[in-house]
């Protein structure tokens, strides 16, 4: 396990020096603009408008945050050949799979927490109340970020970096409107049309129960079953995404 | 390094990869039954006015109509399949209408869904406000008068609104039937054998021509009241 946590920071730092953190100097602006200038628009909801803002941005940022950095991981080594300095070490390929993805995610788990803690002060200048909710929608967006992160890493074990945003994103937007999927199933008539629909809908990875900006607006915690289940699914989801990127990447050739 | 590697065959992977895929079935599921959504009470409250809305798209007043449309239409949806219940319906129909007045579907739809909220003169207004618009529409002169006709019972307002769709281009032939049993109702002798005599001279079909014939004998052997007729 010391090769998977040297990997990770190294992944971490390297992350670091990007200056990925600009990202939340972008969201500070854009929380205080919607704070301040929504707020007299909104008639009387800009606790709301700023809470609906603030965690769509947070889940929007990070997207963006693992579409530049995730796609780029494992293509950046092999570029710059350090791919083979390192496979040519006692490291196994699971291994350096396995420490980039935890890189990655510390990358965005920092990156939550900052988008987090700027919100919450935000929310607290401007008058509103924080509380566990908030918290709790951070954690239920760092584990769909943390299914994205995954993704990143089994799309870029067999395509390009810009076709792995690129079916990034939709895989995020696919998630997100997954039920609409089961929804349009029912008013089929074809049963064929319907079992593909429904096959897409189960191999989906469900991004929409990861949302909770309705329930901070009306102060709801989460219960611990829902956060129990949401990290299981999560966990898995994410280990079925870096097992299938393993086995891709395992017979792959460097040169 | 190479031994280690043979270890984990493909066959190894596909079996791992399986059970986790029905670990994520099973958790997935618990989760989505778990994850229960509050109500959202303040649904739409942020939703603009049509009229704000079609000065702020730029010139692209339509595709505000449309967007507002969609929204309507899966807010209808929405409440469809769950209580049953639109009360921002009216609002939601007045923006799409703000935003294009000619819209004819929204207020033919929107009449009916508030007919179906049991807001009734919400959707006479919205009626009323499509024939404002549109006056050469023979579909919601046609609408409004059957909403009369059926809905308020108000003969005298379903004649007139049926008159007018029936003189309008394009009008289908029952419309003019509508408006001689309207008028019928109404009272208005005078105006219901008109139009029955017209439907019976120039009705493409022989039943609806021999059932104004048969309207028409029967008016004009019934008892009358000054040109009047009382209610059926």
């Amino acid at each position: 396990m010391m090769a998977v946590a040297t990997l990770a920071r190294h992944t971490l730092l390297d992350a670091l020096r990007e200056r990925v953190f600009r990202l939340l100097f972008a969201f500070l602006i854009v929380l205080m603009a919607a704070a301040y200038l929504v707020k007299p628009l909104a008639l009387g909801e800009g606790r709301r408008v700023t809470i609906d803002l603030g965690l769509t941005v947070l889940s929007l940022s990070g997207l963006l945050l693992i579409v530049m950095l995730g796609t780029r991981l494992l293509q950046k080594e092999v570029e710059h050949r350090t791919m083979l300095l390192l496979l040519a070490r006692p490291v196994h390929r699971w291994q350096v799979l396995l420490g980039k993805f935890c890189g990655l995610l510390g990358v965005v788990g920092l990156v939550t927490i900052g988008m987090l803690a700027i919100l919450a002060a935000v929310m607290w200048l401007a008058g509103y109340p924080v509380g566990s909710p908030l918290w709790a929608a951070g954690y239920f967006a760092f584990l769909e970020l943390g299914i994205l992160c995954a993704w990143s890493l089994l799309l870029t074990a067999f395509t390009s970096s810009a076709l792995s945003g690129f079916f990034l994103i939709g895989l995020f937007v696919a998630g997100h409107l997954a039920p609409s999927l089961i929804e349009t199933a029912a008013l089929l008539p074809s049963a064929w049309a319907r079992l593909l629909l429904t096959g897409t809908f189960r191999l989906l990875p469900r991004f929409d129960l990861y949302n909770r900006s309705l329930e901070v607006v009306h102060g709801l915690p989460a219960g611990a079953a829902e956060t129990l289940w949401a990290t299981v699914y999560a966990l898995l989801y994410a280990a079925a995404a870096l097992l299938m990127a393993y086995l891709l990447f395992r017979h792959r050739e460097f040169s | 390094m190479h031994g280690r590697r043979r270890r984990f065959t493909p066959v190894a992977g596909i079996v791992l990869l399986l059970l986790l895929g029905a670990g994520i079935a099973a958790s997935g599921g618990r989760f989505a039954a778990v994850r229960v959504r509050p109500a959202d009470a303040a649904e739409l409250t942020l939703f603009p006015s049509g009229a704000w809305l079609a000065e702020a798209s730029l010139g692209y007043r339509h595709l505000v109509a449309d967007f507002a449309w969609i929204t309507a239409i899966q807010y209808y949806g929405r409440h469809r399949q769950a209580d049953r219940r639109y009360p921002l319906a009216a609002h939601l129909m007045r923006i799409v209408t703000d935003a294009d007045p000619r819209f004819e579907s929204a207020y033919l739809f929107g009449a009916l869904v508030l007919v179906e909220n049991g807001q009734h003169d919400r959707a006479a207004e919205l009626l009323a406000k499509g024939v404002r618009a549109n006056p050469r529409s023979w579909r919601l002169w046609f609408e409004l008068g059957f909403f009369h006709y059926i809905f308020t019972r108000s003969w005298t307002e379903a004649t007139r609104a049926l008159r007018i769709a029936a003189r309008l281009p394009g009008a289908a032939d029952y419309v003019r039937r509508l408006a001689a049993a309207a008028a019928e109702r109404a009272g208005d002798a005078a105006t219901a054998v008109r139009l029955w005599e017209t439907i019976a001279t120039e009705s493409g079909n022989e039943e609806i021509r021999r059932i104004a014939r048969d309207r028409l004998a029967r008016l004009q052997s019934g008892p009358t009241n000054g040109g009047r007729v009382g209610p059926r």
